[in-house]
């Protein structure tokens, strides 16, 4: 074999050499081009933080002007008029001022103007705060997208709660509806109209003012157009039968009917600016298959927005602070969120310091709630809130699959199984104590759920009672217990894989029952099973947990027997006269008090019916950094705008 | 040759078409379905009777309502290149716009009507007068959606009274479990079978009796007018060409070449070759890293095993790559975050997640000593690959090495070998130049085989090192059932199988001159 080394070759290595060469080289000349660029945006990010103390330091000086202003006209002797003292005499004086947008004829009460969109506990107050710096959350789900309307998850809706903002939002502690973009309101006690003043410097990101069309557009021609493929939202926002436009920022919403959530969906939804969408929704296939078209008028935005060139997943969501934003300004100068899906990757990268935050399962947070090393740079939370849930055992009360009726449709069965089951112990022992005893679907954090109702405790031999009164009782001293036909009680319990408290929980419930003389047998499925299972109604009985979102829940999905038809969500098959009758008449009170008193009525009904056996509350776990300060449990959950954090990479010793 | 190229490529056709059709039979009969995807998270509240609705319109939009032999057609159509009938278009802004769909009649409309109201002509001048033809189509296609949600939500609403007096008539087996009639909802062959002749003709009188059914069925028909009206002028519109047209015409108005189109993920509502060309990057990486490493690590200590068989060095590289082998992948990932990612527990040594650090964007590529070490975008990203590459890697040794080791020692006993040593090839010249070059063969046809499995990507391996490559949307995509992600994935990793079987075969041919195929 003749090996020479030609011509030939060696041009060939030439050129090769040379490509290679001339490839590093368009390497260096890159970098020392971004070595220029990144120099830029560093002297940028310095003047942005001077911007931001100024801005500060203004916005502090401008409340105190107008302080001064209001205090100097009250010596004056100007009187600002209230509409709800005016109209004694019929002659009811023409509204002035702040007051000339309100419905005239009305007697509903102008709210708002006395509790303007601040901080509930400003991160200004703390006097170690540092201004700037991105908190970076891991989150334990990839969301799809953060386009608002056209998320379907929590975490996109956790995205657009930073970067859009709605007319108002529940107050962090008192839950009450608060005005956000909505300065003022006016809502008719009878519930069926609506009307609002927006701010007058609320603004968009990009500078626009937020205005009455922008509202109306939003929904009309954005939620409700066809072309849009948001009807899982559109499912959500549904009472809103008509949005007029009254002047540049006052518009009245007309309602479907008199329903007691009315003001929460016209107060709920994100306003998004009409001059910045409309082009984007004039390609709906483009807008329906985008990801990151996100722009709002709250106190983050996403960096850059480009239809051609947008966020995708699976790369960090970035949020910068809003340099415009009209309301209080955040201390944070920046928001990143991170997606690990495996959760002992998740805590392993949020003990490295890759996130300030993470949701914990229970077992991990009682093991790392124990280690002290932890504990010195981490802080675990746990507290209940309205975004919590319950668990339970929801007992088939109609017939299985259409077929067999299970003991439980007697109610009496349903209670001694309540009564058989330990949930002290269970709440102890496979959940540490971080859970709290349900007594209904109503969160005791919330005032829907009535103080005075004790969970039942933990009594065998009232249970053996009640079950002998409803026929079962041991009539072959074979240890099972029989009804008259000589049935024995026996059932499955469905629950999905995976989760190791819950299988400790009914391995554990095996036992307890076995010892009433009643046969349990565990069903486990997988997660994707369930939903055809319950719209089947092909159980005996099923454990897992509903989660909420808002202070007050609406019943009628799960509980109303019209919600046994057509594969609704009343998958137990409760049919209560008395329920249905107290979930049509809450719904529609319009005065929260009075509607509190028939929530607790249903309540009350719930304790004695037992249609679900209600185990434990479920609080939020979380692991933080001590890096975060201004970290509030709130009762609605977390306030993001509201955090600082220490740009030490090294933890506060405290 | 080229004749067995040429029926082998012909082959794969029908191979393709076998796979995907059996693959979407069995994705489509499984238990479970779309409305996982759909399940509203974070206390979405819906009445019975709109979910019904809402159900429909996922059903319309994706295609959902029609019998699965028709689905499969369809998405057929969909991924050929070869396409008939009327060509898309494509707007300046890239997006694709098909010809308007049909609208369907409402269910059992024979029994209450003799012929459906047919609309007026269209009139497009009347409908936008003076606008440009592109806009006529945007006014006409947002008129179009408006009109058949209507009719939907009546047709179902319809559906749902007449499915309620069904019920009280017990002919519960024509109603389905959402309360629609069943037929009008056809999940499998049984919606061709579906007609009103099978319905008691008690049940008929009960039906036109119902004022409820009556009233509904009257809403639905008006719905249907108007969006069949619609239709024809969107579909007029459609006619003028208000955008381009899109693919390359091969017999004009019947058969046109266009991009074969993989559908929208369900679950994500995007593009699935737009999900798959960003996970697929990620995949060719891991695996273009660790690929060569087997390769560079494995065949020389199988050569150097062969050729001092039976010494200390043989016994011990063939038992160490045997015990990675045995070490189970899902143990290896968790062991080397403990140990070596963990900060705490472990070295903290490499990162935990993901290719690149938070501020990758913001790096030079190369790295730099001015001002301090940093490692720049290339260093970063290596550093990051460590871990997945790792525990990509150990287990393939064992393997390749074994096939190497067996090779050369067939090839040591061979006649040549001896011939050669007798004639006096110098000891190096017997192993590189003959032995290993005749042991190459099956190697090469090795790498053929497994390059399809790279595209596949490491389920594991991706979810615990959070790399978002192949792995982990195809592990997603089962859990919620989205149909479109699988069958692209299983076309193109079929495809790329049938090729790299071919090309072994050819490689096979062009190695080995005893190998032919005439």
């Amino acid at each position: 074999m003749q090996n020479s080394f030609g011509l030939k070759d060696f041009v060939l290595f030439v050129l090769l050499i040379a490509a290679i060469v001339s490839v590093w080289i368009s390497m260096v000349q890159d970098d020392k081009q971004h070595d220029l660029l990144s120099g830029i945006a560093a002297d940028l990010r310095q003047q942005e933080q001077a911007l931001a103390l100024l801005q500060r330091q203004l916005d502090d000086s401008r409340t105190e002007d107008l302080l001064e202003e209001i205090s100097a006209k009250l010596d004056a002797g100007v009187i600002v008029s209230d509409r709800s003292t005016g109209g004694d005499s019929g002659q009811a004086p023409a509204p002035r001022g702040r007051f000339a947008w309100a419905r005239p004829e009305s007697e509903a009460p102008v709210v708002g103007f006395d509790d303007p969109w601040d901080f509930e506990t400003s991160p200004y107050d703390d006097p170690n705060v540092e201004i700037g710096g991105e908190f970076v959350e891991i989150y334990e789900g990839q969301p799809p997208k953060i386009t608002p309307y056209l998320y379907a998850d929590v975490y996109g809706r956790r995205i657009g709660d930073l970067v859009c903002e709605s007319l108002g939002w529940y107050n962090p502690e008192s839950l009450a509806m608060e005005g956000r973009l909505a300065e003022a309101w006016q809502y008719d006690p009878g519930g069926m109209w609506l009307r609002v003043k927006i701010h007058d410097d609320a603004r968009f990101s990009n500078g626009d003012p937020v205005t009455a069309e922008d509202v109306r557009w939003t929904h009309d021609d954005l939620l409700y157009n066809p072309e849009i493929e948001a009807e899982r939202m559109r499912g959500v926002y549904n009472a809103i039968a008509d949005i007029e436009v009254l002047s540049e920022k006052v518009l009245e919403f007309t309602f479907k009917e008199p329903r007691f959530d009315n003001l929460e969906q016209a107060f709920g939804f994100k306003v998004l600016p009409k001059n910045v969408y409309e082009p984007w929704i004039e390609s709906p296939t483009r807008f329906n298959q985008s990801t990151g078209l996100c722009v709002g008028s709250g106190p983050f935005k996403l960096a850059r927005v480009d239809p051609d060139d947008q966020w995708t997943p699976p790369s960090d969501i970035v949020l910068v602070r809003n340099e415009l934003y009209w309301g209080p300004r955040p201390a944070l100068a920046g928001f990143r969120v991170k997606v690990v899906q495996e959760s002992l990757a998740r805590l392993t990268a949020y003990e490295n310091g890759e996130g300030d935050m993470m949701r914990a399962s229970p077992e991990q947070f009682v093991l790392k709630s124990e280690q002290e090393d932890f504990l010195k740079k981490h802080v675990p939370h746990d507290w209940f809130n309205m975004r919590g849930g319950y668990s339970f055992i929801a007992w088939q009360c109609g017939p299985r699959n259409g077929e067999r009726l299970t003991p439980f449709h007697d109610h009496r069965v349903r209670m001694a199984m309540t009564l058989l089951t330990d949930r002290e112990r269970i709440k102890r022992d496979i959940f540490k104590n971080l859970y709290k005893m349900a007594t209904s679907p109503f969160l005791s954090s919330t005032e829907q759920s009535d103080p005075n109702i004790k969970p039942w405790a933990h009594d065998p031999a009232r249970a053996k009672e009640l079950l002998a009164e409803a026929g079962w009782i041991d009539r072959d001293d074979d240890g099972i217990l029989e009804n008259e036909r000589g049935d024995e009680f026996e059932f499955a319990i469905t629950f999905g894989q995976g989760s190791e408290s819950t299988l400790n929980m009914v391995t554990f419930l095996k036992q307890e029952y076995a010892a009433a003389g009643i046969r349990m047998e565990l069903n486990p499925i997988d997660w994707s099973a369930l939903d055809a299972i319950l719209k089947a109604r092909d159980f005996d009985a099923v454990t897992f947990a509903w989660s909420a979102s808002a202070p007050e829940n609406d019943p009628n999905q799960i509980w109303h027997s019209k919600s046994i038809e057509n594969q609704g969500d009343n998958f137990i098959q409760w049919n209560s006269p008395e329920a249905d009758a107290l979930i049509e008449k809450g719904r529609r009170v319009i005065d929260e008090d009075e509607r509190m008193k028939v929530w607790h009525e249903l309540h009350a009904l719930y304790h004695e019916e037992q249609p679900y056996t209600f185990m434990l509350e479920v609080p939020w776990l979380r692991f933080v950094t001590k890096r975060v300060g201004n970290f509030q449990e709130y009762r609605s959950g977390l306030e993001y705008h509201e955090f600082w954090i220490s740009r030490e990479s090294s933890p506060q010793l405290d | 040759m080229t004749t067995y190229i040429v029926r082998r490529a012909l082959i794969m056709i029908p191979t393709l078409i076998g796979m995907t059709f059996l693959l979407f039979m069995l994705i489509s009969l499984a238990p479970g379905d779309f409305s996982m995807a759909l399940s509203v998270s974070g206390g979405g509240q819906m009445e019975a009777s709109s979910r019904a609705a809402t159900i429909a319109y996922y059903e319309d939009r994706y295609g959902l309502n029609d019998p699965i032999i028709v689905q499969y057609g369809r998405w057929l159509g969909r991924i050929s290149p070869l396409k008939f009938g009327v060509r898309d278009q494509r707007t300046d802004k890239g997006e694709l716009v098909r010809p308007p769909r049909e609208v369907r009649k409402p269910a059992l409309w024979k029994l209450f009507i003799d012929d459906l109201p047919n609309p007026p002509p269209p009139d497009l001048e009347a409908f936008a007068p003076g606008q440009e033809p592109a806009r006529v189509y945007r006014l006409s296609a947002n008129d179009y959606a408006r009109t058949r949600t209507t009719y939907l939500s009546a047709a179902t609403r319809f559906e749902v009274e007449a499915g309620r007096v069904l019920r009280e008539q017990s002919l519960d087996k024509f109603v389905a479990d959402d309360g629609r009639l069943d037929g009008a909802k056809p999940a499998g062959f049984e919606g061709f079978l579906f007609t009103t002749q099978r319905l008691p003709s008690e049940a008929v009188e009960a039906l036109k009796a119902d004022p409820d059914v009556e009233r509904t069925f009257g809403a639905a028909v008006t719905a249907y007018t108007n969006a069949l009206a619609s239709r024809n002028r969107i579909a007029a519109s459609f006619a003028t060409k208000p955008h381009p047209e899109a693919g390359m015409p091969l017999i004009p108005r019947l058969v046109w070449l266009g991009k074969p189109d993989f559908g929208i993920s369900v679950s994500r509502s995007r593009p699935v070759g737009a999900l798959i060309a960003e996970a697929l990057p990620v995949t060719l990486l891991l695996n273009a890293i660790a690929v060569p490493i087997i390769y560079f690590v494995a065949i020389p200590s199988g050569m150097l095993a062969a050729v001092r068989q039976g010494t200390w060095f043989d016994i011990a590289s063939g038992a160490l790559f045997v015990a990675l082998w045995s070490v189970p992948i899902v143990w290896a990932c968790v062991l080397a975050l403990g140990y070596l990612a963990n900060e705490t527990t472990g070295l903290g040594l490499f990162p935990v997640i993901g290719l690149h650090s938070d501020d990758a964007d913001a790096m030079r590529f190369l790295p730099s000593f001015a001002g301090g070490w940093r490692a720049g975008f290339l260093l970063d990203t290596l550093h990051h690959c460590v871990l997945p590459v790792a525990c990509l890697t150990y287990a393939g040794f064992a393997v390749l090495s074994k096939q190497t080791r067996a090779a050369m020692l067939d090839n040591f006993n061979a006649d040549y070998v001896r011939t050669a040593k007798a004639k006096g090839v110098s000891e190096k010249d017997v192993i590189f130049r003959h032995v290993f070059r005749n042991s190459l063969l099956p190697l090469i046809t090795m790498f053929v085989t497994i390059f399809p499995a790279m595209l596949g990507g490491s389920v594991i391996v991706e979810r615990v090192f959070s790399v978002p490559g192949m792995g982990s949307l195809l592990i997603d995509a089962i859990y919620l059932r989205d149909r479109e992600v699988l069958l692209a994935n299983a076309a193109i990793v079929g495809m790329v199988n049938m090729f790299a079987l071919l090309l072994a075969d050819v490689l096979y041919a062009v190695a080995d001159p005893r190998i032919s195929y005439k």
